[in-house]
C-alpha cells in the first residue's frame, strides 16, 4: 500500500497533474478515448458479425479488426497505467476500478474465445456461429458497456 | 446464463454507488442560477488536473455560507488562461469568491470567480454563466 | 435529475464506439483494407453507426441545452461542429454520388482514388470530432 501511496505522491504525479501543458494529462486522457474507440468499436463490429450482421463476410477476413483491437488495448493499457500511477492509492480501494478492470478483461477474454471458435476455425461449409457463441458475444458487448460506464463513474469518484 | 448474472451483478454494483462518495460534481448538481459570495480561509489547495480544488472555511458572513466548503474549479489549462497560477492561493490565505452552491444543500461550490484584494476578478473559465450579481 | 448529465456522458461514449466501429469499418474498406470483402456487406454495419450517431446527437443536444455557456463560447466546440459537418457532407457525397460505383466493384478490386479519399476524410473527421470533444475542458472551455 505504501508503494502505491509513494506513486500517487511522487514528483511525477505532481508534474503530470499539475502541468498546464496539453501534452500531459489532457493528451493521455484523449489517447485513452482513442484507444477505447479502437478497442470497443472494433469489438462491436466483430460481435455484430457473430450475430449475422454482414453475414456474407467470412469471419476469417476479420484479422485486421483484431489487430486494431489489440492496438487499442495496448494504447489504453499504457495510458491507463500512467493515469493509475497518479491515483494509485485511491484507486486500489475503489470498487468501481475493479469492476472496470474485471469487465475489460472478461470482455477481452470472451472476444478471444469467439475468435478461436469462429474465426480461427472458419470453414465455408460450416456455420459461422452457434447459439452458444452468440451468447458469448452478447455477454462481451454487455461487459464493454459495463466497463465504459464504470470508467465514466470513476471520474466522479476522484478525491 | 452465468455470464448474464455476472453482468447484471456488475451493473447493479455500479448503479448503487452512493452519491455521497462522489467528490467531483457534475455541473448538474450545482444550482447554476445562484451566485453566492463566500469569504474565508483556504484550508486545502489542490492545483491539479482535471479539476483545481480548494476548501474554504467560512466563519463570517451570511448564515447559509458558514462552514467548510469544497470549491471546484476547472482544468489547470483553462484556469491558467484566466490568470490563475499554482501560487494564486495557498493554505492559510484568505479568499473571497463567488460561486454556485450544490442544489442539495451539501457544502460544495462550483467556482464562478475569485475576487483579488484589488477587486479584480479571477474567473474560472472564459465560458461564463449569466452574471446576475452575487448574493452575500 | 442530477444523474442525467453523467448518464448522458456514458451514453455519449457508448454512441461513439458504435459510430466509429461501424463507420470506421466502411472507411477502412474504402481506403483499401479488408480486400476481398464486398462493400455491400460492409455497409450492413452502417445502421449501427447511424444508431451511435443518433445517440450522440441527442445526448450532445442535451449537453448544449443544459449548459449552453460551456459550448457556445468555445472555439474548440465549434471546431467539433465543423468536423461533424465535414464528416456529414462527406457521407452525403458518398451516398449520393459514389455509392453505386462502390457497390458495383468486385470485392477484390483495387479501390479507386476517390473512394480512398472519401474513406480517409471520413475516418480522420470522426477522430477529429472525438479529439475536439475530449479536449474541450482543456483546450477550450467546458466541463
Amino acid at each position: 500500500m505504501s508503494f502505491l501511496r509513494a506513486l500517487q505522491d511522487s514528483a511525477f504525479t505532481d508534474w503530470f497533474l499539475g502541468s498546464d501543458s496539453i501534452w500531459a494529462y489532457p493528451t493521455v486522457l484523449t489517447l485513452h478515448t482513442v484507444g477505447m474507440a479502437m478497442l470497443v468499436g472494433s469489438s462491436i463490429v466483430v460481435h455484430l458479425r457473430v450475430w449475422k450482421v454482414g453475414a456474407g463476410i467470412p469471419m476469417a477476413q476479420f484479422g485486421l479488426l483484431y489487430r486494431i483491437i489489440w492496438a487499442g488495448f495496448v494504447i489504453n493499457l499504457l495510458s491507463g497505467l500512467v493515469l493509475f500511477v497518479t491515483e494509485a492509492a485511491d484507486r486500489v480501494v475503489d470498487p468501481v476500478f475493479y469492476i472496470k478492470l474485471g469487465a475489460i478483461f472478461a470482455a477481452l477474454w470472451l472476444g478471444v474465445v469467439v475468435k478461436r471458435r469462429v474465426i480461427d476455425t472458419d470453414r465455408p461449409t460450416q456455420p459461422s456461429s452457434t447459439a452458444r457463441v452468440r451468447s458469448l458475444s452478447a455477454a462481451s458487448l454487455a461487459l464493454w458497456t459495463t466497463a465504459i460506464v464504470a470508467g465514466r463513474l470513476m471520474a466522479y469518484l476522484k478525491k | 446464463m452465468n455470464r448474464a448474472l455476472v453482468v447484471l451483478a456488475l451493473g447493479l454494483a455500479v448503479a448503487v454507488t452512493p452519491r455521497t462518495v462522489l467528490a467531483h460534481h457534475s455541473f448538474a448538481m450545482f444550482d447554476m442560477e445562484k451566485n453566492v459570495e463566500y469569504g474565508g480561509l483556504v484550508t486545502e489547495w489542490k492545483w491539479q488536473n482535471p479539476h483545481v480544488h480548494f476548501t474554504v472555511l467560512v466563519k463570517n458572513g451570511a448564515p447559509e455560507t458558514l462552514g467548510t466548503w469544497d470549491v471546484e474549479g476547472g482544468s489547470i489549462n483553462i484556469m491558467t488562461r484566466q490568470g490563475w497560477t499554482r501560487a494564486s492561493y495557498k493554505v492559510g490565505d484568505t479568499v473571497k469568491l463567488v460561486g454556485h452552491p450544490m442544489k442539495d444543500g451539501s457544502k460544495g461550490i462550483s467556482l464562478f470567480y475569485a475576487i483579488k484584494p484589488d477587486g479584480t476578478r479571477l474567473y474560472h473559465d472564459i465560458a461564463r454563466p449569466e452574471d446576475k450579481g452575487a448574493t452575500r | 435529475m442530477t444523474w442525467l448529465w453523467p448518464t448522458c456522458e456514458s451514453l455519449h461514449f457508448l454512441g461513439l464506439c458504435l459510430l466509429i466501429g461501424g463507420a470506421g469499418f466502411l472507411d477502412l474498406r474504402l481506403m483499401g483494407f479488408f480486400r476481398g470483402v464486398s462493400i455491400r456487406d460492409v455497409k450492413a454495419f452502417m445502421p449501427w453507426a447511424v444508431t451511435g450517431f443518433s445517440i450522440n446527437l441527442i445526448t450532445g443536444l442535451l449537453f448544449v441545452t443544459m449548459q449552453p455557456h460551456l459550448y457556445l463560447s468555445s472555439a474548440v466546440w465549434w471546431s467539433k461542429v465543423a468536423f461533424l459537418g465535414i464528416a456529414g457532407l462527406n457521407a452525403v457525397f458518398f451516398e449520393t454520388r459514389l455509392s453505386r460505383t462502390a457497390l458495383a466493384l468486385a470485392p477484390d478490386a483495387e479501390m479507386p482514388l476517390t473512394l480512398k479519399l472519401v474513406g480517409g476524410v471520413s475516418l480522420f473527421s470522426w477522430f477529429a470530432v472525438l479529439y475536439c470533444g475530449r479536449m474541450l475542458p482543456y483546450l477550450g472551455t467546458g466541463n
